[in-house]
């Protein structure tokens, strides 16, 4: 049986893939629970109201600092109320909002118009995962070593924890061709040099540049 | 690493991370080292210092594409190993304009898409933009340009009904009977031996006779020959009017096209269509077919013969449609018209000067058909409230151009799908015995 010779370096035809804006969508269902625990929790409705809004516009603008605002936002209002620090409330916070740190990442890098493949999706999800199983570890020791005599050991240990992973990322991400250095540019272009832009809100219409 | 830059995500992982971690163990929080400790966590585990520039480069795909024909566009990837994540902007199929961006793995060493041509013409048909992102979108490179890569859609040949030309006949010259004695099958006339006529070519039943008229004696001046037909190809010119291109929309016509391109259905769309159509009839007999730009004339093309005069006449009037624009004069050159040329004159007929110029051909000794190529019928500006007077006056000056040019002779016929021309043409040939013979 002798097929129609093919080329033999040839990939499969790139699929549809899912559309962007349906991860928008889980973004901003993560951002409306998110709200939703604020509630319970015993946040007052204005301020949930500011909250919403932020959840909001992380979901419209996954690139924006509204992610991070409503990371901190969250934060500050759990240790605010105070209370039992293992409550169900913040063990339903800690995934949430670690979900919306890395689902902004991602979708933040293409237009909500944009097709997302499922390979893309892969990596970031099983660490995910992984990360979500070390911190429910986390929870684990924090259940049992909440004994007031093992406070100072582990603020100790804690302190000296972040420190290496603090000095981790400083090492990662900063040298003398930092990526925080605003006058990079990539090769070709790159829109504004402004830190976060990428193709989310690039503008399609541009032209070529001359040559190319 | 040049070229790679942190993005929000890196920023908000780490400030957020070490800020929450920090602030619960100094307060002792637990609850902040929780949400912090994921966020810090992920941060170190996707947060790169990649080393090499990735390249995105799409394949080279010919220059010149069929109408409704489907190409592969095929791309690869050289993310580099530090990049997890390759968003692509690939080119549509079928659309003009930048296409939809894809977010791909970055382990995929190639991706391929099926590009259909929808539209003919000259564009931009395929740019990849790209950008290449690192673990989690901590870090990116781009987004980037990619190069532009032109293609010419050609003008589709349809089949024109049958009837309307000659027969095809085999052989090295074409269908049609010249206006000058020649060496072919066809009786022209009987006339007297002169020298230099052939021998065999005396009518001696005729000669005979006259002999006979004569006393019976054969003299010199007696003897009769059979003079016949040369055959000779046919030469037809395809006159265009690309001065305006406009549609059954009044309202669209004083409003350029996004990107400079051509109305679809559009009167200059209709034209081209119709000319290679005529053009590919005529060549598929052995006829020569020229080409003339009545807005550009130095955009024409002389008559000849071939398949390769079809793909340089497909490619010319690629040319005169991306030149396509308002020229007060147009222009139907003489020294570029054979005699007893037919010419067929394409044109939505929106003014008086292409009326002139086909009379004037006409009255050169050349067949002359006008088709109209105005979409229709027309519609009124309903925004402006004198769109139906308006209307009512381009219907009445369109129908009294075509009336004057049906009174100094020229046939005028719509152009539906070729099968009214047909019956035109073959009336011509009934009139004047066939195409391009000389009056």
């Amino acid at each position: 049986m002798n097929g129609p010779a093919q080329e033999p370096d040839v990939p499969p035809e790139l699929g549809r893939g899912l559309p962007a804006w349906s991860l928008r969508l889980v973004l901003l269902v993560a951002g409306l629970g998110v709200v939703a625990v604020l509630r319970v929790e015993g946040l007052g409705l204005i301020f949930v109201g500011v909250v919403l809004v932020v959840a909001v516009l992380g979901a419209a603008g996954p690139a924006s600092p509204a992610a991070g605002l409503l990371i901190m936002l969250a934060a500050i209002v759990v240790a605010a109320f105070g209370g039992e620090p293992l409550r169900p409330t913040v063990l339903v916070l800690v995934p949430l909002l670690h979900l919306q740190h890395v689902l902004s990442g991602v979708v933040g890098t293409v237009p909500w118009q944009a097709r997302v493949h499922a390979d893309a999706l892969w990596p970031a999800a099983m660490r995910y995962l992984g990360v979500q199983v070390v911190a429910f570890a986390l929870v684990g020791v924090a259940l049992l070593v909440r004994r007031p005599a093992a406070s100072p050991l582990l603020e100790v240990a804690g302190l000296l924890g972040l420190a290496v992973l603090a000095g981790l990322v400083i090492a990662i991400t900063v040298n003398e061709n930092t990526l925080f250095r605003r006058s990079q540019r990539a090769p070709v272009e790159r829109r504004g040099g402004r830190l976060g832009a990428t193709m989310e809100a690039w503008h399609a219409r541009r032209r070529s540049p001359p040559g190319s | 690493m040049s070229g790679w830059r942190g993005t929000d995500a890196l920023f908000r992982g780490a400030v957020c991370g070490v800020g929450l971690v920090g602030a619960g163990v100094l307060l002792h929080r637990v609850e902040l080292i929780l949400i912090g400790a994921p966020l810090l966590l992920a941060t170190v585990l996707a947060v790169r210092r990649p080393a090499e520039a990735p390249s995105v480069l799409a394949r080279p795909m010919p220059r010149t594409a069929e109408l409704a024909r489907q190409g592969r566009f095929v791309v690869d990837l050289r993310p580099g190993p530090d990049a997890e994540l390759v968003a692509l902007r690939l080119p549509r199929s079928g659309r003009v304009g930048p296409g939809v961006v894809h977010l791909v793995g970055a382990r995929r060493a190639a991706v391929h898409t099926v590009l259909r041509w929808r539209e003919w013409g000259d564009g931009v048909a395929s740019r990849v933009d790209h950008l290449v992102a690192g673990p989690d979108g901590l870090v990116v490179f781009g987004p980037v340009l990619g190069a532009e890569g032109r293609r010419v859609v050609l003008p589709p040949v349809r089949p024109l009904p049958p009837g309307p030309l000659p027969p095809r006949v085999a052989g090295l010259v074409g269908a049609h009977r010249s206006a000058r004695p020649g060496d072919g099958t066809e009786l022209r006339a009987i006339r007297p031996f002169q020298p230099g006529d052939r021998l065999r070519r005396v009518d001696w039943r005729v000669s005979l006779r006259a002999a006979a008229a004569n006393g019976g004696q054969l003299l010199p001046t007696t003897v009769h020959v059979r003079e016949r037909h040369a055959e000779a190809d046919a030469d037809l010119v395809v006159a265009i009017d690309t001065r305006v291109d406009v549609d059954a929309d009044l309202a669209g016509w004083s409003v350029s096209t996004p990107g400079s391109r051509l109305r679809v259905n559009g009167s200059v769309d209709v034209a081209v269509r119709a000319a290679t159509t005529l053009a590919a009839g005529y060549l598929r007999q052995g006829d020569r077919v020229g080409l003339m730009d009545l807005a550009r004339p130095q955009l024409g093309v002389p008559p000849a013969a071939g398949r390769r005069q079809l793909l340089r006449l497909r490619h010319q009037l690629v040319v005169c449609a991306r030149a396509a624009g308002w020229t007060s004069r147009g222009a139907l050159a003489a020294q570029h018209l054979p005699s007893g040329t037919l010419i067929v004159v394409l044109s939505p007929f929106l003014d008086d000067r292409v009326v002139d110029l086909a009379a004037r051909a006409l009255r050169r000794g050349n067949r002359v058909l006008a088709v109209n190529t105005l979409p229709g019928p027309l519609v009124a500006d309903r925004q402006d409230r004198w769109g139906e007077a308006v209307r009512a006056i381009v219907v009445g000056e369109h129908r009294a151009r075509l009336a004057a040019l049906r009174a100094t002779g020229v046939p005028t016929v719509d152009w539906n799908d070729g099968a009214e021309v047909a019956a035109v043409l073959a009336g011509l040939r009934r009139t004047a015995g066939r195409i391009g013979v000389r009056r």
